[in-house]
């Protein structure tokens, strides 16, 4: 449960509120490098932490994001023509850098230099992987760059996609923590989707479908690890690191590729929800790669030409009362991504945390929501900057292993929860 | 028409959710395995949270089985009235008692969740024997830096 204000405080993150501020101390992925594809191409709208923008890539290949809106009377640029050294409103002329500075009012005498006083916010746009990262804080505080695994790997080790979840980001980053809703909600995709099935972790999985859950502190957030018993009284582990404000990664199954999410506010009732796979030591195979962009595993297929999931609220996200009948999903909705959104859009725009009751299983979800809000809090007032930002906090990686059950996860995992160069996760 | 989902999941329509309590409340017992523990259960019952049990860190010494009489009949008291038992354990102790409390809880059907509040300095070494037995009693284990997460997971779980 949390307060009225506290859940207010959690969900808001517009410019001015205190979690946007939050948002704003970090990198967050804005789009896809793939749309932006090359140098002048269409520029591409972006709402993002409740802020209209406009993504673009000049004729001279450099990518910024600056305000959507032309400062003259508030056209918006998506329209705007490229030419060389910038973009062009096509209202009346006015032409902006890729900083959004104002370099051309074609009205006004070039000597009085009226263009000089004209920019529009500007943020900093930077590709690193599949995708295209911004940082929309003040600059003095700007965070060294991403160094996430899964978008530092080579390309041909990485696929990433991203899908429109039409609810705030905090209950779609909920799911991603909620280790316990797996052998319910997507019990039928463990065995059956190509990404998952035939490692020896799903047999633990499957015999013992009542994991014991143990949430410890890590520098950037928690790891949360969730224990089955193995052979000769040891413990098989699934942790799954989260890391500030809302960087996932799912345990690893055998030799599969590892995946994980990022939640991104666009407004305060629409999120983007992130989905990577990667593998830290071979290429993601044509099969593979094939599976992911047929929306298997952790990816959506889509409403052609949009990031909007094919199986969406406006059709009832498909669902199939027969298969829910048989027991082949939960829901009677199909994968495992739409089985997350559905439910989590079923719970309403901004769902009233006031209402929930909470049982020990959701400890996770307390401790990163404590640890949100202690770190929005302490930002805000006294401008302590929050966990996470450090490139060392974001090397982390999820593990699957077995451990004698008297150890600390957190210590005889400690090689297995760090990323290291050429060696694969620690997996089963 | 817009489908069922797409009228079901607007914020219109999320103001009609019934305004009813849909829970009755809860009761957290709260025992305390050690002298660490006990420290920080007198910080929470000063936050307003139940007061817990104390238990003595073992069963041993002289006068042991005195020690241990008042805050047995107490933990027994509690865990009458108990939808959940909370232990807690500092990295000071070994919850060499949380077998024992456990037990009693399994027998009444109160479920078993715990807390291990240790500095981050404590080594594994030291969390070795509180965990393991933490471990074979607890549904849900939270080893915790700060004590302030114990007050977070208590206020959620609205005890
Ligand atoms: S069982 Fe968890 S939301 Fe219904
Ligand atoms: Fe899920």
């Amino acid at each position: 449960m949390l307060r009225r204000e506290q859940n207010e405080l959690l969900t808001r993150t517009g410019p001015g509120t205190p979690m946007g501020r939050l948002f704003r101390a970090y990198w967050i992925p804005a789009l896809l490098a793939e749309e932006l594809p090359e140098p002048g191409c269409p520029p591409v709208r972006v709402k993002l932490l409740s802020e209209r923008l406009l993504a673009i890539r000049t004729l001279e290949d450099e990518y910024g994001l600056i305000d959507e809106f032309c400062a003259h009377r508030g056209v918006s640029l998506w329209f705007g023509r490229h030419e060389e050294g910038g973009i062009r409103c096509p209202y009346h002329g006015w032409k902006y850098d890729v900083t959004g500075q104002c370099t051309e009012v074609p009205s006004e005498p070039e000597e009085n230099g009226f263009c000089r006083r004209i920019k529009l916010t500007n943020y900093p746009l930077v590709k690193i992987g599949d995708v295209l990262w911004t940082y929309m804080g003040p600059p003095e505080e700007q965070p060294p760059l991403p160094e996430w695994e899964f978008c530092r790997v080579p390309p041909e080790q990485t696929f990433t996609s991203k899908r429109l979840q039409e609810c705030n980001w905090l209950q779609a980053m909920e799911g991603g923590i909620d280790s316990s809703h797996v052998s319910w909600l997507h019990r039928g995709a463990l065995n059956k989707d190509p990404l998952f099935k035939g490692a020896k972790g799903n047999q633990y999985n499957l015999n013992d479908a009542k994991p014991v859950f143990e949430v410890v502190d890590a520098p950037g957030g928690l790891f949360i690890g969730a224990r089955r018993n193995a052979e000769n009284g040891n413990y098989y582990w699934r942790i799954t690191p989260w890391v500030m404000p809302s960087f996932t990664q799912i345990a690893p199954r055998g030799d599969h590729t590892v995946h994980g999410h990022f939640w991104i506010p666009i407004d305060d009732e629409n999120c983007w929800a992130w989905s990577y796979d990667f593998h830290p030591t071979r290429a993601i195979r044509p099969e593979e790669r094939q599976a992911m962009k047929e929306g298997h595993g952790i990816h959506v297929t889509y409403v052609p030409g949009t990031y909007r999931p094919a199986a969406n609220k406006d059709n009832d996200y498909l669902i199939d009362r027969e298969a829910q009948r048989r027991g082949e999903t939960m829901s009677g909705v199909a994968g495992i991504a739409m089985q997350d959104a559905s439910l989590q859009e079923s719970m309403g725009p901004i769902v009233d945390r006031t209402k929930e009751n909470l049982v020990s299983t959701d400890n996770g979800i307390i401790m990163a929501r404590h640890r949100l809000l202690r770190a929005a809090k302490a930002l805000a007032e006294k401008g302590v900057l929050p966990p996470g930002r450090d490139p060392e906090h974001q090397r982390v990686r999820s593990a699957a292993l077995v451990l004698p059950p008297d150890a600390s996860f957190k210590d005889a995992a400690a090689d297995a929860l760090r990323v290291r160069e050429g060696v694969r996760h620690a997996t089963v | 028409m817009a489908s069922e989902s797409a009228r079901a999941c607007s914020a219109a329509e999320a103001a009609f959710r019934v305004p009813y309590a849909n829970a009755r409340r809860r009761r957290i017992a709260l025992v305390a395995l050690d002298a660490g523990a006990a420290g920080l259960a007198a910080r929470l019952a000063e936050q307003g949270f139940p007061r817990a049990v104390s238990l003595p860190a073992e069963a041993s010494g002289g006068a042991w089985l005195e020690a241990l009489l008042a805050p047995a009949r107490e933990v027994s008291g509690l865990l009458a009235e108990a939808d959940h038992l909370f232990l807690l354990a500092s990295a000071e102790g070994d919850a060499a008692m949380a077998g024992a409390v456990a037990d009693a809880a399994r027998e009444r059907g109160v479920p078993v969740s715990a807390f291990l509040v240790a500095p981050a300095a404590a080594d594994d070494g030291t969390l070795a024997r509180p965990l393991s037995r933490l471990r074979q009693v607890a549904k849900m284990l939270v080893v915790a830096r700060d004590e302030a997460d114990v007050a977070a997971v208590l206020t959620a779980l609205r005890a």
